[in-house]
């Protein structure tokens, strides 16, 4: 039995798509970077506070923009950075500064397949979830990722509400306090929108 | 690994009680920021949270193949079947080069992980104890190759300090391990070739 969270709503941000069929601009148009070639997986972070959207062709660049951009160079896997002296250790912290609030914290990741496979997407915000009872950030879905989603990851300190329409509406899944592999039949394939508490 | 890392990085302030977003702070260049060693022996040591999010499922691959056991060589004229008895450690590999058996927190981490996620354990080490039948030929040697099967977990750490750590509150570490692939059969080849002079001088006298 889940328990509802009371939706005192902080943020809200809509997607070009929603902007366009609704007819207003309440919200930041997003921006996203065409998809790069290749059959592989996209990996995209998105920006609530700008509505920026930047898919990658692998999930550490994603993460990366998604902290602000301050990866050093990277492994190619464990056995080259063992055998590699010259390994720089790649860290970072999230970048939450006045003049770059684009840099935002991470809130969840998003996945298409179960496992963490498939395509992804990074959902950054201003902060942390306050764990107050309360959805601190939500967001709805654009086209692209309405329907897909099959595991997810709560980051930020954020439990992670999955429904099946637009706006927090119909049913709900949830919360998931932890990665989760697979989040089951009954949300899968069908979200529309994300709540962040 | 004792390299440090050369970029600043900006300060990510955690949220007040009652404020929708982070209060803002000075971006800090730190002259001495910390390795990922010293950020991972933070893990549970000294943080608030300490997360290990995979970035996808585990990657199967094969090790190298090698040989396993001694050679045989047959110094008859007939035919021989030779058993070959040998033992075969499967190792990890890491992205700090701390092996994950150790009791460190963000291997418990790591490990609890991989055990929650995806149903298996994490093996540091597997080690295999077999005997493998070879039949060489008269004046040839015999060997036996063994390739493990490994899997390769990447993901990043995502670390809240209670107070500034190196300035900054949120720390994301990206890590990857390899190491043996829990219950997967590895593959033994059986090889014969001739034997060299040298190799016939010296074991067949």
């Amino acid at each position: 039995m889940h328990s509802r969270p009371r939706h005192r709503t902080r943020r809200t941000v809509t997607l070009a798509a929603s902007v366009l069929l609704a007819g207003a601009a309440t919200a930041p148009a997003a921006q996203a970077d065409p998809p790069s070639g290749g059959d592989g997986p996209q990996h995209c972070t998105l920006d609530l506070d700008t509505g920026a959207e930047r898919c990658f062709a692998d999930f550490t660049a994603a993460v990366e923009h998604a902290s602000g951009g301050r990866i050093d160079d990277a492994p190619a896997s464990a056995r080259t950075a063992a055998h590699d002296s010259g390994f720089r250790a790649r860290t970072r912290s999230l970048a939450a500064d006045s003049d770059r609030q684009a840099d935002g914290v991470i809130q969840g990741t998003f996945f298409d397949d179960v496992d963490f496979g498939g395509d992804s997407l990074t959902i950054t915000g201003a902060g942390l979830c306050e764990k107050d009872g309360w959805v601190d950030y939500q967001y709805d879905l654009q086209d692209a990722w309405k329907n897909r989603i099959s595991s997810v990851q709560p980051w930020g300190n954020c439990w992670l509400w999955l429904y099946p329409e637009p706006g927090l509406g119909g049913d709900r899944d949830g919360p998931f306090k932890e990665n989760t592999a697979d989040i089951g039949s009954f949300m899968n394939d069908r979200t529309q929108s994300i709540g962040f508490s | 690994m004792n390299q440090r890392v050369k970029w600043s990085v900006l300060l990510a302030a955690l949220a007040t009680a009652g404020s929708a977003a982070l209060a803002p702070g000075v971006a800090q260049a730190d002259d001495n920021p910390p390795t990922i060693r010293e950020l991972l022996d933070k893990c549970d040591n000294g943080t608030d949270v300490c997360v290990f999010h995979p970035d996808g499922p585990p990657r199967d691959s094969t090790g190298e193949s090698h040989q396993v056991g001694d050679s045989a060589f047959n110094c008859t004229q007939d035919l021989q079947r030779s058993t070959v008895g040998w033992s075969d450690t499967t190792g990890e590999s890491n992205s700090v080069g701390v092996s994950l058996s150790a009791e460190y927190g963000f291997a418990e981490v790591f490990k609890v992980s991989i055990e929650t996620n995806y149903q298996h354990t994490w093996e540091s080490s597997h080690t295999e104890t077999d005997q493998t039948n070879i039949d060489v030929r008269p004046g040839e040697v015999g060997w036996v190759t063994r390739e493990a099967q490994l899997q390769t977990v990447s993901g990043q750490y995502e670390m809240h300090f209670p107070d500034r750590f190196h300035g900054h509150y949120i720390w994301y570490v990206p890590f990857e391990a390899t190491g043996p692939k829990p219950d997967a059969p590895s593959t033994k080849t059986q090889h014969t070739r001739q034997m060299t002079d040298d190799e016939r001088s010296q074991h067949c006298g």
